[in-house]
């Protein structure tokens, strides 16, 4: 094409500029520099075009091939980094060197990872670092390094995350072929974490739990009782771990694509992290460059050699390298690409059980399934995966199968068929290595821009730093607060509390999380010497309670007042056990000198002692007629009557073989079951025979009814697993996961119907004593738990542990407490503007009322026939106004809860009411398409209007001049109550609205919807400002909270979100305590303190953050 | 850009199998189809996925069905490639948008970009960077904001060859064939295009953004 070509008729000149101009970009995307005055020259009478025309020509141009010529002189790493101190070097890969590193104004130890000199000048490594920085951004999972920052220091482009105090899982494995495998593999991660403290990563600031060899005192009955079977529970648990990180990972559409046992870090509390998300690609050309191909290659799902990759190619991966830690020998060896290759697609590895024929039967079935060739063949998702390596680890069956030999057959015929088109592609993508390397450098202005604005944008300024590293905190809180425990909680709140540097950042999920971490309402402190308490009783009226000291001493306690009532001091060390009699009448305390008292609780002086030669006295308990006490010294029981002088006398003549950590009577006083929670062993003693009956693989047990047989006992270990079995048919009955360390107390409540656990994990739980769910948490303990009891009504417990004080818990109020069950859905929740009662609508149609001051007392609303649809307290909480399926729609006395006004409105249901805030207006909205505004003060109807698209949810705003009406096909729509009419209307959503709430301000609208988003909006233009994202279902509910500085959110997806409203961020998840279902509704209190969401299985949550705000201004 | 004599060899000698040469011929449009993934991506799904992604993709797919391309030669080999391109980014923007939101996208057609609004957003934010960096009395927003509006009012075939044109480095005869349009066709959209942006660029400075 030249400028010759012409055409006639008059616009010769136009076409003559067009070719001109074409040519023009011709010449410069051919790499030329053609210059515009050589063209003016060249045609002068088109001299004036040429000069206006061209120059955005080569503007045009510039927008994509602008490039920044970088330094790329290697240079020393930097000191410090964008308030980063680097500390020292702790691991190299690829994209980037990770450094240990300090924040300087937190005074924090975090990762820091820096993107070689050498990438950062290449667009495609920076967009690629920015990628990573977002997707991890995006992962809030305990088992993901979570990430803090990302951001640009001059030439330095660097990713901040959290230190992971452990190793890499190919280190762990490099070890374990020299370890014994009775040693836990956590003890031999601390102890490699220790050894190589230069290329790992070491303790953090706490790691002054270490002696001077490295290795964490690990006590003596633990290790040998850690069995072979042990350390395949610990690689399932890996397992487990990393494939619910992944499942969270997928269902926010991120995939792995690098899952190797290098990018997983096992921490010394046995915690797994995945790592390195997003970070590598299929992307040959990167992988060649990072030199790990053949470290990548290994794990690599046989389809990514054909391009296709999903979800199922990562548990693949994982699959691969669980095989690896059983046989500790990759599934796939070669040492060269193609070999490899070869052999992958060649198929199976050789069977684990040929290998070690310990591993257990279902754990390999899990981990073949895994590695199935064919995706199909697999897992469905890594959700499914994580679910059956739960079943392992709670002895369930699993979903997994073997297998049958014809399938097998049918499959390696097909593989092998497939083999040749597999090789000619990896053939092919080798060469497109070399040459896309070559090609590619370079090149991506555009791209290279938008890393660094969006870079620039990051570090713009240091409290929007500090922002997303509160966000990013309380996330990670959130979640850490059921695996890590208070102490990681309480301190990662107290990053937060208010300092010079450091503005208020704080909102209802960090007084909510401070109370959790401060449930207990009472705490009794002794003496200065004391440093730990072993035991706790409460006397039988429930009035005082006794606790036993450390430094020999009893101290009693008015529980109500708190007081000390009286020192029981005696000559003898430590107290350990000791009970109060059912009578009231005595106290029972065992001493470690192998000693027990017997106080009266009248004269509090001692009325009788007992003293054996040796041992210690750990268990006491009165039998239920407060006319014996058993209790175990050393190895021995005892029983002794009180009536009389006689001696106590051992049940039993042979020695036994467990010490005695807990006494249980039966119902009948008849016999007496003794066990021990570290050697996980008990036994049954009949008195009359003066001998021990039975002995039980567990250590507390439910004697049937009134009798003396057992109904089932219950086991423990060091994991922090308890096991119920069924005494006749000594088969488990359920597993009571959540204790992630040792059990050392057991007590059903005085009903009967809860059970209570403590733990050294620092946790109490409590469990429902019949299905064994777990029914709630009592964070607070900062150490272990020792002992743990229920008051005699069965309302507060009293805890003791390693600490110098004892916690007094209301189990009647839990911050996690669910109200109550409804019979069905809770689709719709109000509260009441004086926030002490609720009203929910459950499917069956009827409005509930939840006194929530008067103990959750239920009142249903009555003469009501058909199903309601929406609810709504007037402002001044005088009445309520009710929309049911019928059409009407109703006003209530909120009283006497009796019918004022039905008003059949709509021609279809009614689906919506709102209350203006003077309660002039009601507005209502149906499945007719028409929205009704009601003038409640004359008695009539003041606008109707036909709308193109029915409205399922209303709100006022705060003037009450302004409604709107969010609408099915996803648009808003705004009425103005002065004008009369609507006057704005604009699409928010591809799907429904399904709910609105305003900002107290009056400025911001929030809505949501059935395409999974809540958006926020500017009002009265409707330009959107932010959407929040993350659910991974339709949003039901969103509600503003009154400070206005959060919104909440509910979702299918099975949680409640807090979102901030500024910048879109999500500030934490919540779900339900029993993971129940899908959260329909959710409104804040109008205290802002509390949070109530109803859930499809009719429960209805109640997060309550009002301790925690208590707490905060008591301390403060 | 017709395909050259060697090329035509390297596609015949692809078209029968031969890997390197699937390669080659690959490589050599790579840069081109990056551009084009790069310039239609949905700015939402940036984050998630990387222009590299498509194109593996889509070598796959261009390796699979080149027999069949070669024998019977629809459409000139660049712009066949370019259609294969954005059929995979779309699949995966589908995809990763989830199916309910396909309303937001349009059916793909031989023509139409798959995210019509993703393009203009992108060129936008280009364009923008270019001027500022350029001339600093613009501020970036201003600037942005105005081509964003300005490449919204276009003529959506205006639009198309422009960044057709300079962003995938198109020849005026291929976008053509693309477009189902004569050349010179072509050659007057895309100067009264240029022409509108130059105007919308000046409008209310007196100074030259070049």
């Amino acid at each position: 094409m030249t400028s010759e070509d012409s055409h006639s008729g008059a616009s010769i000149e136009h076409d003559l500029i067009d070719e001109l101009a074409d040519e023009y970009v011709s010449r410069q995307q051919a790499g030329e520099a053609p210059l515009i005055s050589e063209y003016c020259a060249k045609y002068p009478e088109l001299a004036a075009e040429i000069r206006d025309l061209f120059p955005m020509l080569s503007v045009l141009e510039r927008a994509k091939s602008d490039l920044l010529t970088a330094d790329t002189k290697p240079t020393p790493p930097p000191d410090r980094v964008g308030g980063y101190e680097l500390i020292r070097e702790i691991g190299r890969g690829g994209m980037g060197v990770i450094y240990e590193a300090r924040h300087t104004a937190v005074d924090r130890r975090v990762a820091l990872k820096i993107l070689p000199q050498r990438l950062s000048s290449d667009p495609r490594s920076l967009a690629r670092f920015e990628r990573e920085a977002r997707a991890i951004a995006g992962i809030h999972h305990t088992n993901v390094v979570p990430l803090f920052e990302f951001g640009r220091d001059q030439e330095h482009y660097f990713l901040v995350m959290q230190l992971i105090d452990g190793v890499s899982v190919d280190k762990l494995i490099q070890r374990l072929p020299n370890e014994s495998k009775q040693v836990s593999l956590q003890s031999i991660a601390m102890q490699l974490a220790a050894e190589s403290p230069s290329c790992e990563f070491d303790q953090d600031a706490s790691g002054n739990e270490r002696d001077n060899n490295g290795i964490r005192d690990v006590p003596a009955t633990r290790a040998t009782n850690t069995s072979i079977t042990n350390r395949y529970r610990q690689i399932a648990g890996i397992g487990n771990q990393i494939a619910s990180a992944l499942a969270y990972a997928h269902k926010r559409g991120i995939i792995h694509r690098d899952v190797k046992p290098s990018n997983m870090i096992y921490d010394r509390h046995g915690v797994a992290w995945l790592t390195d998300f997003g970070l590598a690609k299929t992307d040959d050309e990167d992988l060649t460059q990072t030199g790990d191909f053949l470290g990548t290659l290994r794990y690599t799902a046989p389809e990514r050699f054909r391009g296709e990759c999903d979800g199922r190619s990562d548990l693949y991966a994982l699959g691969l390298s669980l095989y690896e830690l059983l046989a500790l020998r990759p599934a796939f060896e070669a040492s060269d690409r193609l070999q490899l290759v070869r052999s992958i697609e060649r198929g199976s590895p050789a069977k684990l059980s040929s290998i070690d024929p310990h591993i257990p039967r279902d754990l390999e079935t899990i981990v073949c399934k895994a590695i199935e060739h064919v995706p199909d063949a697999r897992y469905e998702s890594a959700a499914d995966m994580a679910g059956d390596l739960l079943n392992f680890l709670s002895d369930q069956p699993i979903r997994a199968r073997k297998m049958p030999m014809s399938e097998k057959l049918r499959r390696w015929r097909r593989r092998n068929q497939s083999l040749a088109n597999a090789l000619a592609l990896l053939i092919l993508l080798s060469i497109l290595t070399i040459v896309g390397a070559v090609a590619a450098s370079f090149r991506e202005a555009g791209l290279r821009n938008q890393a660094v604005d969006a870079l620039s944008i990051a570090n713009s300024s240091r409290q929007a730093l500090q922002q997303t590293l509160y966000f990013a905190e309380m996330n990670l809180a959130a979640e850490a607060i059921l695996k890590s425990g208070i102490p990681r909680v309480s301190d990662l709140l107290q990053h937060w509390t208010p300092r010079e540097g450091l503005p208020e950042m704080r909102g209802w999920e960090w007084y909510f999380l401070n109370a959790l971490c401060n449930r207990h309402e009472r705490i009794f402190t002794p003496a200065e010497r004391v440093l730990r308490f072993h035991a706790v009783s409460w006397s039988p009226d429930g009035e005082r309670a006794a606790l036993a000291q450390d430094n020999g001493d009893v101290s009693v306690w008015n529980v109500s007042a708190g007081s000390l009532a009286h020192t029981l001091e005696s000559p003898h060390a430590a107290v350990l056990s000791l009970d109060w009699s059912p009578d009231g009448r005595f106290l029972a305390v065992g001493y470690r000198q192998h000693t027990l008292s017997i106080w009266d609780t009248e004269t509090w002086e001692v009325s009788r002692e007992y003293q054996q030669p040796q041992g210690e006295v750990l268990g006491v308990r009165w039998s239920p007629n407060s006319k014996h006490v058993a209790f175990g010294n050393g190895n021995d029981l005892y029983v002794a009557e009180l009536a009389g002088d006689a001696m106590p006398s051992r049940i039993g003549e042979e020695a036994e073989i467990f010490s005695i950590t807990s006494i249980q009577w039966s119902p009948d006083g008849t016999h007496l079951f003794a066990g021990n929670w570290w050697q996980n062993r008990g036994g049954l003693w009949n008195l009359a025979q003066g001998q021990r009956v039975r002995d039980i693989p567990g250590w507390f047990v439910r004697f049937s009814d009134g009798q003396p047989d057992i109904a089932l006992w219950i086991s423990s270990d060091t994991t922090g697993r308890l096991q119920v079995w069924d005494d006749k048919s000594e088969r488990p009955l359920n597993t009571l996961l959540g204790h992630t360390a040792s059990v050392r107390c057991l007590e059903w409540s005085p009903d009967g119907n809860l059970l209570l656990s403590g733990s050294d994990d620092r946790s109490l739980r409590i469990w429902n004593a019949q299905t064994f769910q777990l029914q709630d948490e009592l964070l607070g303990h900062p150490n272990q738990v020792y002992a743990a009891t229920w008051s005699p009504d069965g309302k507060r417990i009293l805890s003791v542990g390693e600490q110098r004080a004892a916690l007094l818990w209301q189990c009647d109020e839990g911050t996690l407490a669910t109200l109550g069950t409804l019979t069905t859905r809770t689709q719709c929740i109000d509260w009441h503007p004086h926030g002490n009662s609720l009203a929910v609508i459950g499917r069956d149609g009827a409005v509930h009322i939840w006194d929530l001051a008067d103990g959750a007392k239920r009142h249903v609303l009555t003469d009501y026939p058909m199903a309601a649809e929406s609810v709504r307290w007037s402002p001044s909480g005088m009445k309520l106004a009710t929309a049911d399926r019928p059409g009407s729609v109703r006003i209530w006395d909120a009283e006497d809860y009796t019918c004022l006004r039905s008003i059949q409105a709509h021609d279809m249901e009614a689906i919506a009411v709102a209350w203006s805030r003077d309660e002039k207006w009601l507005a209502s909205s149906g499945g007719d398409k028409k929205l009704f505004i009601w003038d409640l003060e004359r008695n009539e109807r003041n606008h109707k209007m036909q709308l193109m698209h029915g409205a399922r949810c209303l709100a006022w705003n705060r003037g009450g001049d302004v409604l709107a009406a969010g609408c099915d096909d996803g648009s808003i729509e705004i009425w103005d109550q002065e004008v009369g009419a609507i006057v704005g209307r604009f699409k928010a959503h591809d799907l429904p609205v399904e709910d609105l709430s305003w900002s107290p301000d009056g400025t911001s609208l929030v809505s949501c919807s059935t395409d999974d988003l809540a958006k926020v909006w500017s009002m009265p233009d409707g330009i959107q400002q932010i959407q929040l994202m993350g659910h991974s279902g339709p949003v039901w509910n969103v509600d503003w909270s009154p400070s206005g500085q959060r919104i909440a959110s509910s979702s299918r997806d099975g949680s409640v979100r807090i979102w901030d409203p500024i910048t879109g961020s999500q500030v934490m998840a919540l779900s339900s305590i029993r993971r129940s279902g899908e959260f329909w509704s959710v409104r804040w209190s109008p205290s802002g303190k509390q949070i109530a969401a109803g859930t499809s299985t009719g429960e209805v949550n109640l997060w309550d953050a009002t301790r925690g705000y208590a707490e905060t201004q008591a301390g403060e | 850009m017709p395909e050259t004599p060697d090329e035509d060899l390297l596609l015949e000698q692809a078209g029968s199998g031969d890997t390197q040469a699937i390669a080659s011929v690959f490589e050599s449009y790579r840069e081109r189809l990056r551009r084009t993934v790069k310039l239609r991506m949905h700015p939402q799904l940036q984050a998630r996925l990387d222009a590299s992604d498509v194109l593996q993709d889509t070598f796959f797919e261009f390796a699979r069905r080149l027999p069949d391309f070669t024998q019977q030669r629809p459409m000139p080999l660049f712009a066949w490639l370019r259609r294969l391109t954005i059929q995979q980014l779309d699949q995966l923007q589908r995809k990763h948008l989830g199916a309910e939101k396909r309303t937001a996208f349009r059916e793909i057609a031989l023509v139409a970009s798959p995210s019509q609004d993703a393009s203009v957003v992108n060129l936008a934010t280009q364009l923008a960077g270019q001027f500022t960096s350029v001339d600093r009395n613009l501020l970036k927003a201003e600037v942005q904001s105005k081509l964003f509006e300005a490449l919204s009012h276009m003529e959506e075939d205006e639009r198309e060859i422009i960044a057709m044109r300079h962003f995938e480095e198109l020849s005026t005869q291929e976008i053509a064939e693309i477009l189902g349009l004569t050349r010179s066709g072509v050659l007057k959209r895309y100067t009264r295009a240029i022409r509108r942006l130059r105007l919308c660029i000046l409008d209310d400075s007196s100074n030259a953004p070049y």
